[in-house]
């Protein structure tokens, strides 16, 4: 799929709903960004180290290995823990997004979400 | 002489009356199942399970986990249940004595602190030696007691909790991330539910990471894949035929839910009993329809427990011999409610069904065997006739353990390879032809050694699932 | 020798019944299997094709109408699931878009004639998606459905006619549901819970008219969960006297959940309620109001004889103020061996790991 190394600035976005996933990397990709998607916990620390991305986009619930738990590693790695991190979760889970933000994470997102809202707090973090 | 050939003879008809009858009320069951899950699944359909997050009307849950010598798989196991789907639930990891690493494990990789705790016994458990909690994780709490078995660590745990519903699971159950949503359910749906059981599913063959099932499959095993139909036949589409009769009598250990004021009320589990997860689900029955004649115990079908089923025939036997003491223990604990019409189709019918084909069935079974293969060398029995009688018996065997793989075809599809569902159909013939005779045989034992004391629990050998080697030996739970 | 009666060919012929059965089974399996994955690939093409239309419409401003040109009736069922999906998680311009999708279109007449049908499982479906659309041209017609003797197709249409805000209902609701004996509360109020937060005060009235005590305690929940503080609150403070404990339970939780100070005078009364249930709502609901003037109330609340009661007063003292916390402390030190002592020092051991 990707043999020569994009220009455009990385997202990397961690999301298991693959209808959802599409929308917003569509979206993302006519603002120009260059979309990585994963589609469960399992290398999402590890693509992250590889690839370098500007931005991460993370969901709370994923398989195998969930957002905070993710979330922790990343902070703890001198390579990657200034990557913002922008974590995506269901409403009502305000005890998880508190924690999430305390360990670092740059903004928060509750479903359901507006994609212009995203793209604009996306801005916002990487201003 | 004449008497004894007289006797042969209608012992043999007896063989094929009990056989006929109960696959066909095994069949019965099998297709009232299916019409409750026909309604199951497309009520379901349009349910948000994740609603109760936004709509905030959700019962808390407290899942408890007895742990005794699980040093190798509790730290992995407990990390996968810290990432279940709820708004609100506690886990408590009871370690039960353990002689191993277990609890040192379990510090050391959650960073737990040990707090004193005051505690107020309202199910009598014997005393909890330590409590820790983990700054890390706020979801977690350990106790730490001595040895003294699966059913006094509940009870321990129950006393801690405060949630309303209580879950219990096995050490070793994988449970699917939304399994919480879809048990805690039918306890919003029906106010009368006491109780709710998960239907455990077969993990040999699936490929498991990190405590997710990320493709299931089927195992290479045969004596797995026999488990595999077994289960489907027996456990999957057999026990949901009861629900319909509210007639439940048994939950699985690997997954259950309780509503926390019922199980107080009935006393917790029993200490020293063999079948625990069977005595308490007959004494709920027993002692609350008594005051609430609409009392309710039922399951959730959906498949969100998997298992390690033995591989090993020596491990098989023990486990078989073990469920059949179980179930004979429970039935012998609460035998004032055979025949009694006060507990209308559970006492008139269904505890006759358990005691008949479930405790005395494999006795009937073997000797029934054994009597028919000495009337054939006797000479009583004409040989073409033996051959026809056997091929009903097993072809009918067949008609089921097929009809058994049919209804998870209509129902849940979880073998998506079109190849193992072959398999499963291959399976279904064969298990006919051994499988269910051994695990006949092994019940009988069980039956006898149960009748003359021997009531003991075996070795459990087990596979574990990340290891590259085959074998994690552990021993079962001591009861004292 | 005793014979056997029946010949074998009785036998024989129940050999072939069976293996008829076994093969009939087996056909009836693959059958099913082949239908299931016809059925994805369906899907999966379909989603394949039409996905990115649908994302470029979301992208543009497109009229819904045109995009609908290209789907034709059969697969308006496959699209409404595929549109689910983004409606569940989607709030703002995008979700908009989608339900003029569905309102504004075609599709809408679609679900009207599903909603008609006189198969249950069509009805429902068109049920569900008016709400999920929140059609509020549908309204009348789900009214007329939601008067069914099918408990299922009840609480479909209620459902839906809460999340399209049709408050005018809500008294037809209540008569429907009635009916059902069966019904639980917690589906009950899942239906009112759907509503926006401006049913609460039709809501509060049916406090007033005769309602069933069984019921009273559910609709202080919602108003609860709604976080909703009345105008005027005194038809709920007097109800705080009432003699069925559940409606105390829940008014007292409710009360914490609103912080409303004027309340904490009744409640004083409920810490000395003989029901340790009542008394441990209302050391919750004054910790939440954070009344000053009760603190040593909960204090003396500490050497209840109830176990719970003892607990949640020492948590309350714990998170109450500085003031409760040092006494908490000097309960754990001055009185070692006492129960209290070690309540004391259990939470304050829990409450500094909870907040390292």
């Amino acid at each position: 799929m990707e043999n020569i190394e994009s220009e455009k600035p990385k997202i990397v976005y961690a999301e298991d709903d693959e209808g959802i996933a599409r929308l917003v990397e569509f979206k993302l990709i006519n603002k120009g960004f260059d979309v990585i998607l994963l589609k469960s916990g399992n290398n999402v620390v590890e693509t992250i180290i590889d690839k370098r991305p500007i931005l991460i986009l993370l969901d709370l619930m994923l398989p195998i290995k969930d957002g905070i738990t993710i979330l922790k590693e990343l902070k703890m790695n001198e390579e990657v823990k200034n990557i913002p991190v922008i974590m995506l979760s269901v409403q009502g889970e305000e005890k998880i997004v508190v924690q999430a933000l305390n360990l670092g994470a740059a903004d928060y997102m509750q479903k359901p979400f507006s994609t212009t809202e995203l793209a604009s707090r996306i801005d916002k973090a990487l201003a | 002489m004449n008497t004894l050939i007289d006797f042969i003879i209608y012992y043999n008809y007896m063989i094929l009356y009990y056989f006929v009858v109960i696959v066909t009320i095994y069949i019965i069951l099998n297709i009232l199942s299916f019409a409750t899950l026909y309604k199951y699944t497309r009520k379901v359909k349009y349910v948000e399970l994740k609603d109760v997050f936004r709509l905030h009307n959700y019962k808390a849950i407290t899942v408890i986990v007895p742990a005794y010598n699980e040093e190798n798989c509790i730290v992995e196991s407990v990390k996968s249940l810290l990432q279940l789907e709820y708004p609100d639930y506690q886990l408590i990891v009871v370690n039960d004595g353990s002689s191993d690493e277990t609890l040192n494990e379990l510090i050391k990789n959650f960073q737990l602190k040990n707090v004193s705790f005051s505690p107020y016994y309202e199910i009598n458990s014997n005393p909890i030696k330590d409590v820790y909690l983990s700054p890390t994780f706020p979801k977690l709490l350990v106790i730490d007691k001595d040895n003294h078995g699966k059913a006094d660590s509940i009870n321990a745990a129950i006393n801690i909790s405060k949630n309303p519903l209580i879950t219990v699971i096995d050490a070793d159950s994988i449970l699917e991330r939304d399994c919480l949503l879809k048990i805690a359910r039918p306890f919003t749906e029906n106010e009368n539910i006491v109780a709710v059981g998960g239907i455990v599913r077969i993990a040999n063959g699936c490929k498991v990471n990190h405590g997710y099932i990320e493709e299931v499959g089927l195992s290479k095993s045969w004596l797995a894949r026999f488990q595999v139909v077994e289960y489907l036949r027996a456990f999957l589409f057999g026990r949901i035929g009861f629900d319909v009769l509210n007639s439940i009598l048994i939950t699985s250990g690997a997954f259950s839910c309780f509503r926390r004021d019922a199980l107080i009320s009935v006393g917790g589990f029993l200490s020293g009993s063999i079948g625990e997860d069977m005595e308490i689900i007959v004494r709920m029955h027993k002692e609350l329809r008594k005051k609430n004649p609409k009392v309710r115990i039922t399951f959730i079908p959906d498949p969100v427990c998997w298992t390690e089923a033995p591989e090993t025939l020596k491990t098989l036997e023990s486990q078989r011999s073990r469920w059949q003491k179980g179930t004979m223990d429970s039935i012998r604990l609460h035998k004032d409610m055979f025949l009694n019409p006060k507990y209308k189709w559970l006492g008139m019918i269904v505890f006759p069904y358990y005691v008949i084909f479930e405790v005395f069935g494999p006795f009937i079974e073997i000797t029934g065997y054994m009597v028919f293969v000495i009337s054939l060398l006797l000479g009583i029995v004409p040989l073409n006739f033996a051959i026809a009688f056997f091929t009903v018996a097993f072809l009918y065997g067949v008609v089921l353990s097929t009809l058994a793989v049919c209804l998870e075809e209509l129902t849940f599809k979880r073998y998506a390879n079109a190849k193992h569902l072959i398999i499963l159909m291959i399976t279904a013939l064969l298990e006919n032809f051994g499988y269910r005779q051994m695990t006949a045989y092994w019940r009988f034992k069980g039956f006898i050694e149960y009748l003359f004391g021997r009531r003991n629990w075996g070795k459990m050998e087990k596979k574990g699932f990340n290891n590259k080697e085959t074998k994690v030996i552990r021993t079962g739970y001591e009861t004292k | 020798m005793i014979e056997f009666p029946g010949n074998i060919g009785v036998v024989l012929s129940i050999v072939f019944t069976l293996l008829t059965a076994i093969y009939l089974l087996v056909l009836f399996i693959l059958m099913l299997r082949f239908f299931k994955q016809t059925k994805e690939q369906i899907q999966k093409n379909f989603i394949r094709r039409w996905e990115e239309r649908i994302f470029v419409y979301l992208a543009t401003e497109e009229q819904p109408v045109k995009v609908l040109i290209h789907f034709n009736r059969y697969s308006y069922k496959y699209l409404l699931l595929f549109l689910r999906n983004y409606i569940l998680a989607l709030k703002g311009k995008d979700k908009d878009k989608l339900l003029h999708l569905i309102n504004d279109t075609e599709l809408y007449d679609y679900l009207i004639t599903q909603l008609n049908s006189a198969i249950k499982r069509k009805l429902i479906f068109g049920a569900y998606f008016l709400g999920l659309a929140q059609s509020k041209k549908a309204i009348g017609e789900l009214r007329k459905k939601m008067k069914s003797r099918n408990e299922f197709v009840f609480v479909s249409c209620a459902i839906s006619l809460a999340k399209i805000d049709a408050e005018e209902t809500l008294d037809d609701i209540f008569a429907e549901a009635h009916k059902f004996e069966r019904l639980s509360l917690h589906t009950f109020q899942s239906i009112l819970l759907e509503f926006n937060d401006s049913i609460c005060v039709p809501l509060l009235k049916r406090l007033n008219i005769k309602t069933s005590d069984e019921l009273k305690p559910m609709i202080i929940s919602t108003l609860r969960y709604f976080k909703y503080f009345p105008p005027s609150p005194d038809t709920l403070l007097k109800m705080l006297n009432d003699e069925n404990d559940k409606i105390v339970i829940e008014l007292l939780k409710y009360f914490g959940e609103i912080e409303y100070i004027d309340a904490s005078d009744k409640i004083k009364i409920h810490l000395q309620n003989p029901n340790p249930e009542i008394k441990v709502e209302a050391i919750k609901a004054i910790k939440k109001i954070g009344d000053t003037n009760l603190e040593r109330n909960i204090w003396d609340l500490l050497y209840d004889d109830n176990h719970n009661v003892k607990v949640t007063a020492a948590e309350a003292m714990y998170d109450f103020s500085d003031q409760s916390r040092e006494k908490l402390e000097s309960i754990e030190y001055s009185s070692p061996d006492t129960l209290e002592s070690s309540i004391a020092k259990m939470i304050i051991e829990e409450r500094a790991i909870q907040f390292y």
